[in-house]
């Protein structure tokens, strides 16, 4: 009989190009996704080395980080930053390696479009130079970020020198409230098992609450799996992740005569479908997030675990098991200047940012158009919605939802991580606080001095309407 | 100077890039720690993104720790120590190998902490660095006392400066590459023809 095996174990074992007791595996790479702020000195060093790359049609580049999100695409933050876009789409045509550029239609944040160009697909094994790239899992790929000397290292020989991760099921139980979201559940799951919780090893996400979830759900919460500490997140694949696909430019079956479109489709899917999980596989760990009766999160200090329900208060010292934590709660609150045992409603904002690779694409657009529809924003917020990619950029125009952003007050950008890394020269000011919807609330990560509250797409909309953090319940009693 | 690394050349920031990628033996004596007591030390806090904008690994040094060193007037200042002892889960965050590059540059070669995120690992190592990883409790008792610090790679110590002998696992791979200066390009290298092939058998399976 089989051996049941995870999804994790499958993938792994299927790209081990060499494996020799006590060193790591040479380990294949299908799909190298590359950006402008981590690659250069990858290709510099591939040029000093007089080599190239030995499977350039696996690796793909687009313009995200440090991009200008004005109309014209031409407010850069500065000269340096210019530079490194224009190195990238030379280094590019020096080896041939396709960019997904402004005004192509296609650009967009590396793990936005990975999904959007059907590049991202099950089973396979995908690298970026960004540690967010555990999004790709959602798709039942093994995802994950990678520094600049293994970029190099893919570039030139498309594997990889690694040592297999400890394999963790995290399992979503219970019914949460109305108004809580995918982004809910992660963060939820950050607090609970901390942002070293899962150190070492690679995540699948299972259990009902996922099973229902949508492809951008669960991008979501495989996007912020290095915010518990994992470099790997992933959702076994099944029917929503083909219908996802279907039809996108990278995944569509080359044509044949003797099969048919419907047919050639169909095998695919199976294909792909032989990657999830088997039934009864075990893994190294298993953790349970129970998610019964949950308001929606939000998060009160400096790092992701730092995290409430919007229904509770900011925790006191007393609170804390650890000294550590106590110790890191009251740096925290010291810097962002709220109270511990406050609760965590109705703190006021001064800015709202709907954006970054956790949640830009269509559907947390649409959540925002929901709250903003025939609203006005308070008059005391600045608000920014940013489109992850070119497309969700049209189809949000093709939607109405431009306008429809633009009539409720907000500023509607061109797509980039923008103001979740505030390396663009879209930032929060220091002092100001600002509702996002991005992944990390790191010490002046959206702008030296700022403060940061991770959120929904649906609660930071409504926090742009009230001026403050907002409990969706009571808002729509 | 009792900072200084024996046996260790030290990396020119302006080298090629042979030189650069040198990963030279680890045997220090009473080398001189710099302390930052902080769990969870993230790596926009070790190389803030403002810093990412360059398209060279150089010069990295005098950016490490940029914010809070310009906002806590009692943080400590870099004055080449050579390890860095924290606080649990350092190099969390980011995947940017800005960070390793900065701490590097800024003189240190050994980092002691009792976990570290996993991805700034591999990326340390593959710069020189050593990530020593000592149970909580001998790191809070070196993080108290920033006393001296002896590391020795080949026999997997660290010793303090009463002669207390702490030692550390490392897994063989990762210390042979650091005491030989191996190169995982070059490892890697080696399987040029079988990865053609592999990738072949890939396409066939639709990855």
């Amino acid at each position: 009989m089989k051996v049941a095996q995870n999804i994790i174990d499958k993938i792994w074992d299927a790209h081990v190009v060499n494996h020799e007791e006590g060193a790591p595996d040479v380990f294949f790479i299908d799909l190298q996704l590359l950006h402008e702020v981590t690659s250069p000195q990858a290709f510099t060093a591939l040029r000093e080395k007089n080599l190239g790359f030995a499977c350039p049609d696996r690796n793909f580049a687009t313009l995200d980080h440090s991009v200008p999100t004005d109309d014209a695409r031409e407010a850069y933050a500065d000269e340096q930053a210019r530079h490194q876009v224009e190195s990238l789409r030379k280094n590019c045509e020096e080896f041939n390696i396709p960019v997904f550029d402004f005004g192509s239609g296609n650009q967009g944040i590396v793990h936005v479009i990975g999904p959007e160009q059907g590049l991202t697909q099950p089973g396979k094994t995908i690298v970026c130079g960004d540690s967010h790239t555990s999004t790709h899992g959602a798709f039942g790929a093994l995802a994950f970020g990678i520094g600049t000397t293994q970029i190099e290292h893919v570039m030139a020989t498309q594997t990889l020198l690694l040592e297999k991760p400890k394999t963790m099921r995290v399992e979503f139980v219970g019914t949460p409230t109305e108004h809580f979201t995918a982004k809910d559940a992660v963060l939820c799951l950050i607090a609970q098992i901390g942002i070293q919780g899962a150190n070492g090893h690679a995540m699948e996400f299972a259990g009902e609450y996922i099973e229902n979830l949508s492809m951008e759900g669960r991008m979501t919460i495989c996007n912020m799996s290095i915010e518990a500490g994992g470099r790997f997140g992933m959702v076994s694949p099944d029917q929503k992740t083909f219908d996802y696909l279907k039809g996108r430019p990278f995944c569509t079956p080359e044509p044949h005569p003797e099969v048919t479109e419907a047919k050639a489709w169909e095998r695919k899917c199976n294909q792909w479908a032989k990657w999830a999980s088997d039934k009864g596989a075990a893994y190294d760990k298993v953790v349970t997030v129970n998610l019964e009766g949950k308001s929606p999160f939000v998060t009160w200090g400096t790092n992701p675990e730092q995290g409430i329900e919007i229904t509770a208060t900011i925790p006191k010292a007393k609170d804390f098991s650890d000294e550590a934590k106590a110790f890191a709660a009251e740096k925290s609150l010291n810097y962002n200047g709220l109270k511990a045992g406050a609760p965590i409603k109705n703190t006021p904002v001064d800015y709202v940012f709907m954006g970054s690779c956790t949640n830009s694409r269509i559907e947390d657009m649409r959540e925002v158009a929901k709250i903003l529809k025939d609203k006005t924003i308070s008059h005391s917020v600045k608000a920014f919605v940013v489109p992850g990619s070119e497309q969700v950029r049209a189809q949000c125009e093709q939607e109405g939802l431009v306008g429809l952003f633009e009539a409720a007050g907000a500023e509607v950008r061109g797509s980039g991580c923008s103001m979740c890394i505030a390396m663009n020269g879209d930032a929060v000011p220091a002092g100001s606080r600002c509702a996002s919807t991005s992944n990390r609330n790191f010490v002046g990560r959206q702008g030296q001095g700022s403060f940061t509250h991770l959120m929904s797409p649906k609660m930071a909309a409504i926090a742009a309407v009230t001026g403050k953090i907002t409990d969706p319940e009571e808002y729509f009693a | 100077m009792n900072n200084q690394l024996f046996g260790i050349s030290s990396v020119d920031s302006s080298t090629t890039r042979n030189q650069q990628e040198q990963t030279a033996p680890f045997k220090k004596e009473a080398a001189e720690t710099i302390v930052l007591p902080v769990k969870d030390i993230d790596t926009d806090m070790i190389m803030p993104a403002q810093f990412l904008k360059v398209t060279t690994k150089t010069g990295l040094g005098q950016h490490v720790f940029h914010n809070l060193k310009k906002n806590d007037p009692n943080f400590p200042e870099f004055r080449g120590q050579s390890i860095l002892v924290t606080g649990q889960n350092f190099g969390c965050g980011s995947s940017r190998e800005h960070a390793p590059w900065g701490l590097k540059d800024a003189g240190i070669d050994v980092i002691i902490a009792s976990d570290f995120a996993d991805i700034f690992k591999g990326n340390a190592e593959k710069n020189g660095l050593l990530c020593i990883t000592l149970d909580e409790k001998v790191v809070q008792q070196f993080l108290k006392s920033g006393e001296r610090l002896s590391v020795d790679l080949e026999a997997q110590l660290v010793i303090d400066e009463e002669s207390h002998q702490y030692p550390f696992e490392i897994p063989s791979f990762s210390k042979k590459r650091l005491l030989e200066n191996l190169s995982d390009l070059d490892y890697l290298l080696d399987f040029k023809h079988t990865v053609q092939e592999f990738s072949k058998r890939q396409k066939m399976l639709g990855l």
